[in-house]
């Protein structure tokens, strides 16, 4: 045996020592307290195109690079909204880890583009947290996405008044991944806390 | 001294029309931006009486509308419903809290901040009403 021999070995061994470990870990699924993950079974969604709070196009290309919390909603949802935003800002504060904060981008999705405006939108978002988006598109456009994702939204105009309507939407918190596909779910009511300590465990597994 | 026994019998007689005797707690507003024209109350409601209290209407200077809501989440999908009377049983408990039961002020009059009290006042079925205080907060 030549001498090289046992340091050839040796290096397979950690090669392989390593892979194994980074595959196992890496297919290894990841249970959620608050949520829903969806491991193998993420889903790429359709093209779509809304525009941000400072009016900008945000579509497929804004969404890759971070981890993505998306929820939808409507400004003049006077409960159920708020909370939900509340959430997700205690959220990034309950994290301490910078990196995997810096790892997040939440988006506040109107699905009442009529009333929300870009404007009304920054003001709205940036309240709960300066790093917050919020988007819109008028609705054939919006629904590409909200299609995609599977969440319900409907405009409750059948009152009298078209300017004080309500607006039936999904509560749940959606997570798309870096490469902008679905890969889980948190459902209302949300928990600050819980949701912390999911995302941290997604970003870091990952 | 006669006018101190008229003034307990105005008392006696104009009591129960003053208010009712129903418990406030925990009365806070979710602040937000000044541009949104929407706001949710929320409180915990006792009413101490052997009697049922019942709110009819609430109503406030500042805000052009206030209204009672319950948040309904039918699998995952939340909508909202008026709800037009809140009725407290005798001794019973009502809460308005987050993803519930809720107050919806609409179109604030003024520009409100975290700290400021406000002043609503409920309206009964017996022509009674009850003013209340609640604290705009975070």
């Amino acid at each position: 045996m030549k001498k090289s021999t046992p340091y050839i070995i040796t290096l397979i061994a950690l090669v392989l020592g390593f892979g194994g470990s980074w595959y196992f870990q890496s297919s290894k699924p990841i249970t959620l307290e608050a949520g829903r993950w969806y491991g193998d079974q993420a889903k790429t969604l359709a093209d779509f195109e809304l525009r941000d709070q400072n009016n900008q196009p945000f579509g497929i290309k804004q969404l890759k690079g971070k981890w993505n919390l998306l929820y939808f909603g409507f400004t003049h949802c006077p409960d159920i909204c708020p909370i939900s935003l509340q959430a997700m800002a205690d959220m990034m504060e309950a994290i301490d880890d910078k990196q995997v904060r810096d790892d997040i981008r939440v988006t506040f999705v109107s699905v009442d583009p009529d009333r929300d405006t870009p404007a009304l939108l920054k003001s709205y978002v940036e309240y709960f947290n300066p790093s917050f988006v919020g988007a819109t598109a008028p609705l054939p456009e919006l629904k590409k996405l909200t299609t995609s994702i599977g969440i319900a939204h409907k405009l409750e105009k059948d009152s009298d008044d078209q300017t004080s309507y309500l607006v039936t939407h999904s509560g749940a918190i959606v997570l798309l991944n870096p490469q902008a596909e679905l890969s889980g779910l948190f459902s209302a009511p949300h928990d600050a806390l819980a949701m912390a300590r999911d995302m941290t465990k997604i970003i870091e597994h990952n | 001294m006669n006018r101190l026994i008229a003034f307990i019998i105005f008392l006696v007689i104009s009591g129960p029309s003053v208010a009712q005797s129903l418990q406030v707690t925990d009365a806070w507003i979710k602040n937000l931006p000044p541009a949104i024209p929407m706001r949710a109350g929320y409180m915990q409601l006792m009413n101490h009486d052997a009697n049922t209290a019942t709110i009819v209407s609430i109503s406030s200077d500042a805000f052009k509308k206030v209204e009672i809501h319950n948040t309904i989440n039918n699998d995952g999908v939340m909508s909202m419903h008026p709800v037009k009377s809140l009725v407290l049983e005798a001794n019973g408990m009502v809460s308005l809290k987050p993803g519930s039961m809720h107050l919806m002020l609409m179109k604030p009059t003024r520009e409100l901040k975290i700290g400021d009290e406000v002043e609503i006042m409920l309206q009964f079925d017996n022509d009674t009403s009850q003013a209340i205080l609640m604290t705009v907060k975070k």
